[in-house]
């Protein structure tokens, strides 16, 4: 039963991941591609969340809150789809399905069979270190206590001051509150709904890259298939492989499977072209939903994103972009600069 | 955690004894040749300015001091090995135009990495899980008996070191006694040379909830009562039945491996 629920959930937050960048398409009259549509707008919902649960966070206050602002915000984005993009929503579930049925054949079999199986494979996984009683602690506490962030994830001690480096993202917060409209455990959330979710996400992502750099379906299928292989051969200590096939439930999972090749995915739309405000909008999301997935993107994702951009420059000489990816990784250097505050020992009491 | 020492060895780390580095090495050389002008010069400003920003020596220690040094690691997620290996692999086996060609590149590919040495595919890794929360029985066990006999929202427990972690997974309510840091770093049966005064009460109880050892009650006595210890979970096999007795826990039950102790009401003034 719990297991269907799980089930239940991740398809939900599929639909929903959809809704949620459709809503963005439709508030900024931006085209997407269709395949791109899951991508940004599991981005977006984490970006939206992220605004909504950092303020209550910060100001330590109680979880359910958190829950009824979610639920309030949750109800105003699907009214707004319902009302403005119900077409292209439609259009966009319709193409899906279309997309599916012309790659129709063994290939796209073989390619959902491996996937499958990974997720499987991840699922069925007993690994158990320390970060992972804290990530999953920091979900079950959380829901336990009605408190975010202010008892530690792990020991379930008092905090003295909120710890920044999980506590700036929200991504557990988001497990807590399905654990707690659902009343599924953390562990079992993670395990089989989170995790999986890191392997679908990551295929999608290169699935789409594929599509940038080939223009056959066929070969961006054989491409995002390959990677799976390659990820199985990939055993080491720390290879972002580990965590998607060991770790996916993990935010660092998320970083290293999702964040990252996401932020390769908008560098490719980018290079391909740089004066589509599209291309431009969905690197800004990605970066700004960077750190509500994970913290382990702070430093990383700006990284790669100033490195593309810059390596343009050069070949190219063009100072728009300059100004424009420096909007971009804005948001990360807010976050950097709370962080290093944090180190520095500017902290926040717990109340 | 190995010790971080420069960024060649985090890369010797990260790729372990797989052939990835050398084939992405392989595959890039390949990009590079066949890209158009732009992209040539992209691609050589990219690798110029990751060496530069990145992936050199003051970088790493300058990282380390923002993000901490043992995750420097996780700049190597942001070179794209696998797909760039994939990328020339597609076009390898999709510009095969005979079916057989395609076969054989494929079969290539499959021996390369599934059968290596670093591959996910073992014997034991295929499994399946003993139950839905894939934790061994035993955790479960132990939780169940905590929860049946607990008198408070949140008792405080000491595990050994195995079952620390897991137990904090099926059951949130449990707080630990002993705290991850000094079992990450005082975990051994030693005296207390190198302990720092704060984790002296932790590390006599790890010694004997995870070592087994009966030396000192009083300290031990001392050591729980200053973490409000209400339950110790250990091996059967040390026979700790009696040492505890001593110290003011009493058996509560046993599972097929670990045995759990429960704080005796009244019974503080044997250990004072």
């Amino acid at each position: 039963m719990q297991l269907a629920v799980c089930l239940l959930v991740l398809l939900l937050l599929g639909i929903e991941f959809h809704i949620y960048g459709a809503a963005l398409g439709r508030l900024f009259h931006w085209e997407f591609r269709k395949y791109e549509m899951g991508i940004l707008g599991f981005f977006v919902y984490f970006g939206v969340f992220q605004i909504a649960a950092l303020p209550l966070i910060l100001l330590q206050r109680p979880f359910h809150e958190m829950v009824v602002l979610w639920l309030l915000i949750a109800v105003v984005v699907h009214i707004y789809v319902f009302i403005a993009a119900r077409k292209e929503l439609g259009s966009m579930i319709k193409g899906i399905f279309a997309g599916v049925w012309r790659s129709k054949g063994l290939l796209l079999a073989a390619v959902i069979a491996l996937v499958l199986f990974c997720c499987w494979f991840a699922g069925t996984q007993q690994y158990v270190g320390w970060d992972t009683s804290y990530y999953i602690g920091i979900v079950d506490t959380t829901t336990m206590t009605d408190t975010m962030f202010v008892y530690d994830g792990e020991s379930n001690v008092m905090e003295k001051a909120l710890d920044f480096r999980y506590a700036l993202s929200s991504f557990y917060i988001h497990s807590a509150l399905l654990s707690r409209l659902t009343g599924i455990s953390g562990m079992l959330l993670q395990h089989y709904v989170l995790s999986p979710l890191c392997i679908f996400l990551h295929a999608s992502i290169l699935f789409a890259m594929g599509r940038r750099l080939f223009p056959e379906e066929k070969k961006a299928l054989f491409l995002t298939g390959l990677v799976f292989i390659l990820h199985l051969g990939f055993h080491t200590s720390y290879a972002a492989s580990d965590f998607l096939l060991i770790r996916s439930y993990e935010a660092k999972g998320f970083c290293a499977n999702v964040v990252i090749p996401a932020v390769f995915y908008a560098v490719l739309c980018l290079w391909k072209d740089r004066r589509k405000r599209e291309h431009w909008a969905l690197a800004f999301v990605i970066c700004f939903s960077s750190i509500p997935v994970s913290m382990s993107s702070l430093v990383i994702v700006p990284a790669i994103l100033v490195i593309a951009v810059l390596a343009d420059w050069l070949a190219e000489r063009s100072w728009q972009i300059l100004w424009r990816a420096f909007v971009c990784v804005l948001p990360n250097i807010v976050y950097i600069m709370l962080y290093f505050m944090y180190i520095r020992g500017i902290r926040i009491p717990i109340k | 955690m190995y010790t971080v020492e420069s960024v060649k060895q985090v890369i010797e780390t990260y790729m372990g004894s797989t052939v990835f580095l050398s084939l992405f090495l392989v595959c890039m050389v390949y990009v590079f040749c066949h890209g158009d002008e732009k992209g040539r010069k992209r691609f050589a400003f990219v690798v110029i300015l990751s060496v530069l920003f990145i992936f050199n020596n003051l970088s790493l220690r300058l990282m380390g001091k923002v993000t901490g040094i043992n995750t420097y690691y996780r700049f190597l997620w942001a070179v794209p090995i696998l797909p760039v290996i994939a990328w020339v692999g597609t076009k390898a086996v999709m510009d095969c135009r005979k079916l057989w060609e395609k076969a054989v590149v494929c079969v290539l590919l499959l021996t390369l990495f599934v059968g290596g040495t670093s591959t996910f595919l073992t014997e034991g890794s295929i499994r399946i899980p003993e139950n839905i929360y894939n934790l061994p029985k035993d955790v479960i066990e132990v939780c169940e008996i905590i929860e049946q006999d607990k008198d408070k929202e949140h008792p405080v427990v000491v595990f050994d070191g195995e079952f620390q972690t897991r137990a904090r997974l099926y059951d949130p309510s449990l707080v630990w006694g002993i705290g991850r840091k000094v079992y990450q770093e005082h975990n051994n049966a030693e005296g207390y040379e190198n302990v720092p005064k704060q984790y002296i009460a932790e590390k006599a109880i790890i010694r004997a909830v995870n070592y087994g050892m009966k030396d000192e009650p009083r300290r031990l006595a001392r050591a729980l009562d200053k973490r409000n210890v209400d339950y110790i979970v250990t091996f059967c096999s040390f026979e700790m039945d009696a040492y505890l007795e001593q110290v003011g826990f009493g058996l509560v039950d046993v599972t097929e491996t670990r045995s759990v102790y429960a704080r005796k009401e009244n019974d503080l003034e044997v250990n004072q």
